[in-house]
């Protein structure tokens, strides 16, 4: 199973994973690093790099982070300075679901792409959304 | 099921909403939702939401209990299909059974609190009159568990009524 790093902004990581684990049920090979007002950063940078090792089974890890050029982005950024592996950004509710629910079943390239349609997908005018959807006389005769 | 192709009966008051588009669909493998509500049923806005928040690929219809009777009772009805049943309230299946429609399996996903529900198991709430409906639904032969998302375990909960 692909591992999951997801680090942010305060509480937004552990947030958004409590909130997949209501719908898709508890998650293993997953952790959450939030940076708070007065946390040291080199503790911060500690913190990720060795969940990044932690949630590794031997298929590789995936990183998630709220933005670019913000602390948790630029944690990764240098991990990458020495190793391989990508992290998606503009982590949201649609990504990390379709995350944590394909991550058994396709490699690390599929699921970064996985994970930016499903939260680009994820974003758009709900007025929009119900004006387009049709009618629902006579559903059931075709049912 | 004693009905082909029904994977699921579902109590829901929520009917269509996070646990059951993610949890129970990528589970079932449902292609058709057919919800039971005369409420709903009578709602075309309600109606066309239901309709318009799910995967393009599944059919949903909303049904009048009368509507659904004649539904479940044609002949190979769900034959080759996946069909989920969604249900706000108990009621609505117990008038099912009196009607001569009886699921063999019962899924209580979500039953909130309100009015004169009082909680019995984890986030599950019902009244005394839906405890008997679920008694005579357990003695009609049905098999009643909770089970919030698929990847919980099931519950029997005829020993807590």
């Amino acid at each position: 199973m692909i591992g999951i790093v997801i680090a942010t902004h305060a509480d937004y990581c552990s947030g958004v994973l409590h909130a997949v684990e209501l719908i898709a049920g508890p998650q293993t090979n997953v952790k959450t690093i939030g940076l708070f007002h007065g946390d040291g950063i080199d503790e911060f940078e500690e913190k990720v790099w060795s969940a990044i090792e932690e949630v590794d089974d031997g298929s590789g890890v995936l990183g998630m982070v709220d933005f670019l050029g913000g602390s948790p982005s630029n944690t990764f950024l240098k991990y990458m300075r020495n190793h391989n592996m990508h992290c998606v950004r503009g982590v949201n509710m649609p990504m990390c679901l379709e995350a944590f629910m394909s991550r058994d079943y396709c490699t690390i390239e599929e699921l970064v792409k996985i994970c930016i349609d499903a939260g680009k997908d994820g974003i758009a005018d709900l007025y929009d959304d119900m004006k387009s959807f049709g009618a629902a006389e006579g559903e059931e005769e075709e049912f | 099921m004693k009905y082909d192709g029904i994977v699921l009966v579902r109590i829901d008051d929520r009917l269509i909403h996070g646990q059951v588009m993610t949890s129970w669909l990528n589970y079932t493998g449902a292609n058709k939702i057919m919800v039971i509500d005369d409420g709903v049923a009578a709602d075309p806005f309600i109606k066309s939401v239901l309709k318009g928040c799910i995967p393009a690929n599944i059919k949903l219809a909303t049904f009048t209990i009368d509507k659904a009777v004649e539904r479940i009772n044609r002949p190979g009805a769900f034959a080759g299909d996946k069909c989920i049943i969604l249900v706000k309230y108990p009621e609505t299946l117990y008038k099912l059974m009196q009607k001569g429609i009886i699921f063999d399996e019962i899924d209580i996903g979500g039953m909130g609190v309100s009015g004169k529900r009082t909680k019995f198991f984890r986030n599950i709430s019902a009244s005394e009159e839906e405890k008997q409906m679920f008694r005579e639904l357990i003695a009609a032969g049905s098999r009643v568990y909770c089970r919030i998302i698929a990847e919980d375990s099931e519950t029997d909960i005829a020993k807590m009524l």
